[in-house]
């Protein structure tokens, strides 16, 4: 059922509109399987609506998106998109990992709580099993011995950690990361985004939203510039960096480097 | 000049004289000769004091009191049940769901408790019988006791105070947690149940200790639709032997009781789910209790003692 030969995120003409306003108005976009895709541009361009959109947190007003074989908020018979329900919706999302700006743990768990609530809840994981998994996650990112510990008991980058360990704990095959060091503290951006280098080198599949400039650089396959909910430009990050062609894009690097 | 910087260097034996609170003196004597005419007054009242006890111990009084408390718990129950069915009813995207459930907090907060105890008591006169046409029918006065007209009337009167307290219960959980919910593959059902609710208990369970206080001395009301609770014992009482004072204070000490038990209860509750054990204050009630009447520290709070020397 899977071509093989089609991306694994594909976004064709999304349009989302709050109100009057259009926040997105017309994205295109290709994912491929194990790409790592940066999203710049300035706040309020529309990069994290154009996130939740993906993970379905915003339904889209128009355009689709295609995770693998599936439509994002619908179901496709019939020739025909059929509107999906809050439960199967959720069901599409196991596949997705979102990891938020402002972390957004459960403040009443803890560590390990947190990130074995989805393997318990929704894959239905033995406590045992989930936690046992829970474990190695907080360990890849550096967390090894805080399991025990409340949010509240944690530092911005470890919590946001955490969050990543709870997203990877769905076992994903995209991941999507909505400016995961914009809320840290300027000594804590490093740990996170050193997980997130790590996980680019495992090949996991990565949309992320950010303003770190010099990461994108480093890590990502492919830089995305979006502006006033237009995608303006994509390509080879060495190369929009170095030269970049549209003015806007210009212009926004020019003020950031 | 100098005597500042030749103290600064001998600062281990400068005196600190402790902030004298006269006000508080001042209030306290105050208070204090106020308690001694209120005590000199009730000394001059009639009231037969040796009453209050023997009627505090009547049977009659202590069936009264157990009603009191079995009618408080249901109506409480009935109260928290359809409170929070009604939050979530507001919280429905359903236009219709949540439209409603304004309307009956707006009813029911509307209407005095006493009035629709009347209502439900009288409902009789309005409907002979309830049920469905054919399929079956009860006489209405067989379902309407004084009880169960009380606990509709109270019951119902607290359901629509509670909904507005698991509303803010439900309004306090950070939105990013039930999106984070969702982003794991939680359903909404799932995400109420193991996020909203757990946190939201926490900010619901004082008000809720609050509102069982006041179900304790609301149920008096039912007195008057002849259910047969405390007020209506002490009632019984001075209606046969005229000790009215006496009566109504044996009922007044068994509502302190009532009340205290319930206050004691809530402390214990509070403590049992308002632990985030990230921030759960260790004190104890007695360690509270003793750090805040104990002698020492209350002569501390009039700025007796405590003087000393800075190190």
């Amino acid at each position: 059922m899977t071509d093989t030969s089609l991306a694994l995120l594909r976004a064709i003409n999304v349009h989302k509109r709050f109100g009057h306003l259009e926040v997105l108005k017309g994205i295109n976009l290709e994912v491929e399987t194990g790409q790592v895709v940066c999203l710049l541009g300035p706040s309020g361009g529309g990069k994290s609506t154009f996130l939740r959109c993906i993970n379905h947190l915003e339904r889209i007003d128009e355009g689709q998106i295609w995770v693998e074989d599936k439509p994002i908020g619908y179901r496709f018979a019939n020739n025909k998109f059929y509107e999906i329900r809050e439960r199967e919706a959720a069901l599409q999302r196991v596949p997705i990992g979102m990891v938020f700006q402002r972390f957004n743990l459960f403040s009443n768990r803890t560590a390990l709580e947190n990130v074995a609530e989805g393997p318990i809840q929704v894959l239905k994981l033995s406590r045992a099993q989930a936690n046992e998994r829970a474990n190695q996650l907080l360990d890849r990112v550096g967390l090894n011995g805080f399991g025990d510990r409340y949010p509240a008991q944690l530092s911005g980058g470890q919590q946001q950690r955490v969050a990543i360990a709870r997203s990877l704990a769905m076992k994903p095959k995209l991941m999507l990361f909505d400016e995961p060091t914009s809320a840290l503290d300027p000594e804590l951006v490093g740990e996170v985004l050193s997980v997130l280098r790590d996980l680019a080198a495992e090949g996991m599949t990565m949309i992320v939203v950010t303003h770190e400039v010099g990461f994108a650089r480093e890590v990502a396959d492919k830089a995305v510039f979006m502006f006033d909910g237009v995608l303006v430009e994509e390509g080879n990050p060495d190369e929009i960096f170095a030269n970049p062609k549209h003015d806007r894009t210009k212009q926004f690097l020019s003020k950031v480097f | 000049m100098t005597e500042i910087k030749s103290s600064l260097g001998l600062s281990r034996d400068i005196p600190i004289v402790p902030l004298r609170n006269w006000g508080r003196w001042v209030s306290s004597v105050v208070i204090a000769a106020a308690a001694i005419a209120l005590i000199v007054g009730l000394s001059h009242a009639q009231i037969v004091w040796g009453d209050i006890p023997k009627f505090f111990t009547y049977r009659s009084m202590i069936k009264g009191m157990f009603s009191t408390v079995v009618l408080a718990c249901a109506c409480q129950g009935l109260g928290i049940v359809i409170g929070v069915v009604i939050a979530i009813m507001r919280r429905s995207k359903n236009p219709v769901t949540s439209w409603l459930a304004w309307f009956y907090i707006y009813v029911f907060r509307g209407i005095p408790a006493l009035l629709l105890l009347f209502i439900f008591f009288n409902l009789a006169l309005a409907f002979k019988s309830l049920g469905i046409p054919g399929i079956f029918s009860v006489s209405t006065n067989t379902v309407f006791t004084p009880f169960v007209a009380a606990l509709f009337g109270l019951g119902l009167n607290e359901s629509a105070y509670y909904a507005e307290v698991v509303r803010a219960g439900f309004n306090s959980i950070d939105h990013g947690q039930v999106e984070a919910a969702h982003s794991i593959g939680m359903t909404p059902a799932k995400t109420m149940r193991r996020v909203i609710l757990p946190q939201a208990v926490r900010v619901i369970i004082p008000p809720t200790g609050n509102d069982f206080i006041s179900m304790l001395k609301n149920t008096s009301l039912a007195s008057v639709i002849s259910y047969s609770e405390l007020l209506m014992a002490a009632g019984n009482i001075y209606s046969t032997n005229f000790r009215i004072m006496e009566a109504l204070m044996a009922a007044t000490l068994w509502y302190m009781v009532l009340v205290s038990i319930a206050s004691i209860g809530q402390y214990f509750i509070e403590k049992r789910f308002g632990s985030d054990r990230s921030n759960a204050s260790s004190m104890t009630l007695k360690k509270s209790w003793r750090q805040s009447m104990s002698p020492g520290g209350m002569l501390k709070r009039f700025g007796v003692g405590g003087g000393g020397v800075a190190l």
